[in-house]
C-alpha cells in the first residue's frame, strides 16, 4: 500500500477540512454575537422568565449557533473516524450548514424583533438542518455494532433532538398564529430542558467518552457506569420534561434528582479517566473542562431550587445561564481549544513531510485571555442574576465578549499557521 | 467415550523468524471440532490471537512458564472466554494489552482488537521508551488518524507498510530526519 492509498483510506472517513471548519468558523462568530446580544439586553436579564426578545436570541445563538453548530462539525468529522464508517454524503453535510446559518440568523432576528413570520421561516430552516444532521448521524450509528456506550448516548441524543424539534415547532407556531397553547411557558421550559440536557448534554456525554481519554491519554472509560449514566440521564430528561409540560412539580423534582445521580455517575467515570492518564500536563483547556463538570450538577441544583419555588425570579434565570453559558458552553470551549489544533494537524499530513505540530498551531496568549475572561464572565453574570444587579450582568457580558473575541483570534492564528505550513509543504515537495 | 483431540503448536520459532503466526494458527484451529483442545507456546502472551480465537469459540487461559515462555491452553467450548486478560487498570509501564516483540526489521507492536484509545496509548508508551534510530512496526486493524499528531509532537513519523499475513494493516514508525 502506497502512502497515497493510506491517505485516501484515511480521507474516505476524514472529510475535507473545509466541511468541519465552516461549522467551527460559524460557531466562533455566533459565540461573539451571543455575548454581544447579552451585553445589549443585560437590563432584561435579572428576573427573565422567558418570552421573545434579544435575550432569547442570545440564548439560541449559544445553543444552536455555538453548541449545535460545533456538534455538527465535530460529529461529521469524528464519528466516522471512531466508528470506522464514512459519512453517507458530503453534499448533505454542506446542505445542513447552508440551511443552518441563514435559518439561525432569521430565527435570531425573529426572536429579537418579535416577528412571528421571520421566526417561523428561520425555525423551519434550522429544523431542516438539524433533521438532516440527525439523519446522517442515525445512518452512521445504525451500522455500528460495537461502542455501546457512545452509541447508546448518541441514540438518546437523537431522540432528544426529535423531541426538541417537535416542541420548538409548537412554540414557533404558537407565536406565529397568535397563541393556541394553554401552557406556553411550561412547554418552553420542557423544550429548553430537552434541548440542553437531552440533546446537547447527551452529545457532550457521548463525545466525552471518545475525546477525554484521547486528550488525557488514558485507558477507555468504565463502560457499565457510562451506560448507566446515559440511561439515567435519559430517564431524568423525560421525567423533567413531562413534569414541566404538564406542570407536575413532583415529576420535575424526580427528574432533577435522577439527573443529579446521572451527572454524579458520569463525573465519577470521567475522574477515573483523569486519574489514570498518561499525559500529566493537561493545560488551560482542562481548567475549563473541569469547571464545566462542576457546573453540570450545580445547574441541576439551581434548577431544583427554581422548581421548589425558591426565589424563582433569581434562580430561574440563573439556572438557564449556568446550564447554557456555564456547563455546555464552557465544556465545549475547553474541548475546542484542544481539538481544533489536533484536527488541523491531522489534515496537514502529507507524504514525507512533518505535519503541522499541535503546539505550533495553538495560540497560547489569546487562549489564556479567553479562559480568564470567560471565567470572569460566568462569575459576574451569575452574581448579577442572583443579586439582580444589572451593572454586574453588563460587566460580565462585556467580559464574555472579550473572551469570545480572544477565542476568535486564536482560531484566526490557527488557520494562518496552517496555511503557512501547507505553503511550506508545497515548496518542499516542488523542490 | 470419544477422546478429546489436542493440538500443540510452538509459535516461538516462527516469531523469532519474524513471521506472524496468526493466520496459520487460525487456519489450523478452524479445523478443530467442538470440545477440542489447543495448546500454544509463545515468547509472550498473544492477546490479539487469543481474542481472534475467542471469536471462533475458543476459551483460553495463559500462564508464564519457569523458562519465561507463555503457555496458552485453549478449548473450543463455544464460550470464547479470554481469561488472565489484563484490564485497563494495568496500564502502567509498557503496554501489557498489546503484544510487543523484536524482529529483524525493528520492534513490532500488535494492537488489534484493543478499544480506543488503548492502541494510541500502547504505541506512544513504546516509542517513548526507545532511543536512537530504532523503528517500530505497528499491526493495526484501523487507520490510526488520531495518532499522527501525537507522534509528530514527539518527533516520530508514521508511514503505511502494506498488509500483514493476517490481513491487518502495517505501519512503520520512525523518527523524522
Amino acid at each position: 500500500m502506497m502512502f497515497g492509498d493510506f491517505m485516501m483510506g484515511a480521507r474516505s472517513r476524514l472529510l475535507p477540512m473545509s466541511i468541519p471548519l465552516r461549522f467551527f468558523g460559524a460557531a466562533v462568530l455566533f459565540h461573539i454575537a451571543a455575548w454581544g446580544l447579552l451585553l445589549g439586553a443585560a437590563g432584561d436579564a435579572p428576573g427573565f422568565m422567558g418570552g421573545l426578545g434579544h435575550l432569547l436570541a442570545s440564548l439560541h445563538f449559544v445553543t444552536l449557533g455555538v453548541l449545535a453548530m460545533t456538534a455538527m462539525g465535530a460529529a461529521f468529522q469524528l464519528l466516522p473516524v471512531a466508528t470506522k464508517r464514512p459519512v453517507r454524503s458530503e453534499a448533505a453535510c454542506k446542505a445542513a450548514f447552508w440551511l443552518m446559518v441563514p435559518g439561525l440568523l432569521a430565527l435570531g432576528h425573529g426572536m429579537g424583533r418579535g416577528d412571528g413570520l421571520v421566526l417561523a421561516v428561520g425555525g423551519l430552516l434550522v429544523a431542516a438542518a438539524l433533521t438532516l444532521f440527525g439523519l446522517l448521524v442515525v445512518d452512521n450509528l445504525r451500522r455500528v455494532k460495537d461502542m455501546r456506550v457512545i452509541t447508546d448516548q448518541a441514540w438518546i441524543a437523537m431522540a432528544g433532538l426529535l423531541t426538541l424539534l417537535v416542541l420548538a415547532g409548537l412554540l414557533v407556531a404558537d407565536y406565529a398564529l397568535g397563541g393556541f397553547l394553554g401552557n406556553h411557558q411550561g412547554l418552553a421550559l420542557a423544550h429548553g430542558v430537552v434541548a440542553a440536557y437531552g440533546f446537547m448534554g447527551m452529545m457532550v456525554m457521548a463525545f466525552s467518552f471518545v475525546l477525554i481519554p484521547m486528550f488525557c491519554l488514558s485507558p477507555p472509560p468504565d463502560v457499565k457506569n457510562g451506560q448507566r449514566a446515559g440511561w439515567l440521564a435519559g430517564a431524568a430528561v423525560l421525567l423533567a420534561a413531562v413534569g414541566l409540560a404538564l406542570s407536575l412539580t413532583p415529576l420535575v423534582v424526580l427528574g432533577g434528582l435522577l439527573g443529579l445521580a446521572a451527572s454524579g455517575l458520569h463525573l465519577r467515570v470521567m475522574f477515573k479517566v483523569l486519574k489514570s492518564r498518561m499525559r500529566k500536563q493537561l493545560g488551560d483547556s482542562f481548567i475549563l473542562v473541569r469547571l464545566a463538570w462542576g457546573l453540570m450538577p450545580l445547574s441541576i441544583l439551581v434548577g431544583l431550587a427554581a422548581a421548589f419555588g425558591v426565589a424563582p425570579d433569581r434562580t430561574g434565570p440563573l439556572f438557564g445561564f449556568l446550564l447554557v453559558f456555564g456547563w455546555l458552553l464552557t465544556f465545549l470551549l475547553g474541548v475546542l481549544q484542544r481539538i481544533l489544533p489536533f484536527l488541523a494537524s491531522m489534515h496537514s499530513v502529507r507524504p514525507g513531510v512533518k505535519p503541522a505540530l499541535v503546539s505550533a498551531l495553538t495560540a497560547d496568549r489569546p487562549l489564556r485571555l479567553h479562559m480568564i475572561t470567560h471565567i470572569a464572565a460566568l462569575t459576574l453574570v451569575s452574581a448579577g442574576l442572583a443579586g439582580q444587579w444589572v451593572w454586574l450582568v453588563r460587566l460580565g457580558a462585556a467580559c464574555g465578549l472579550v473572551a469570545a473575541v480572544s477565542f476568535a483570534l486564536s482560531v484566526a492564528y490557527l488557520v494562518n499557521s496552517l496555511r503557512k505550513h501547507l505553503n511550506n509543504q508545497m515548496q518542499h515537495v516542488e523542490k | 467415550m470419544s477422546e478429546i483431540s489436542i493440538l500443540s503448536l510452538d509459535l516461538r520459532p516462527l516469531l523469532a523468524a519474524g513471521t506472524d503466526p496468526l493466520s496459520g494458527v487460525v487456519e489450523q484451529a478452524s479445523r478443530l471440532p467442538s470440545g477440542a483442545r489447543l495448546q500454544l507456546l509463545a515468547p509472550f502472551n498473544p492477546l490479539p490471537l487469543r481474542r481472534v480465537l475467542g471469536q471462533m469459540g475458543f476459551s483460553s487461559q495463559a500462564g508464564k512458564q519457569p523458562d519465561g515462555a507463555w503457555r496458552i491452553d485453549l478449548q473450543r467450548d463455544g464460550r470464547g472466554l479470554v481469561e488472565n486478560q489484563p484490564g485497563p487498570e494495568d496500564c502502567a509501564g509498557l503496554p501489557p494489552e498489546a503484544t510487543v516483540w523484536q524482529a529483524a526489521d525493528g520492534h513490532h507492536i500488535d494492537v488489534r482488537g484493543l478499544p480506543m484509545p488503548l492502541p494510541m496509548l500502547a504505541i506512544l508508551r513504546l516509542v517513548g521508551g526507545l532511543q536512537g534510530g530504532e523503528q517500530v512496526v505497528v499491526h493495526h486493524d484501523r487507520q490510526p488518524a488520531f495518532l499522527i499528531p501525537e507522534l509528530a509532537e514527539i518527533g516520530w513519523s508514521l508511514e503505511p507498510k502494506g498488509q500483514g499475513e493476517g490481513g491487518e494493516l502495517l505501519f512503520l514508525l520512525r523518527r523524522f530526519q
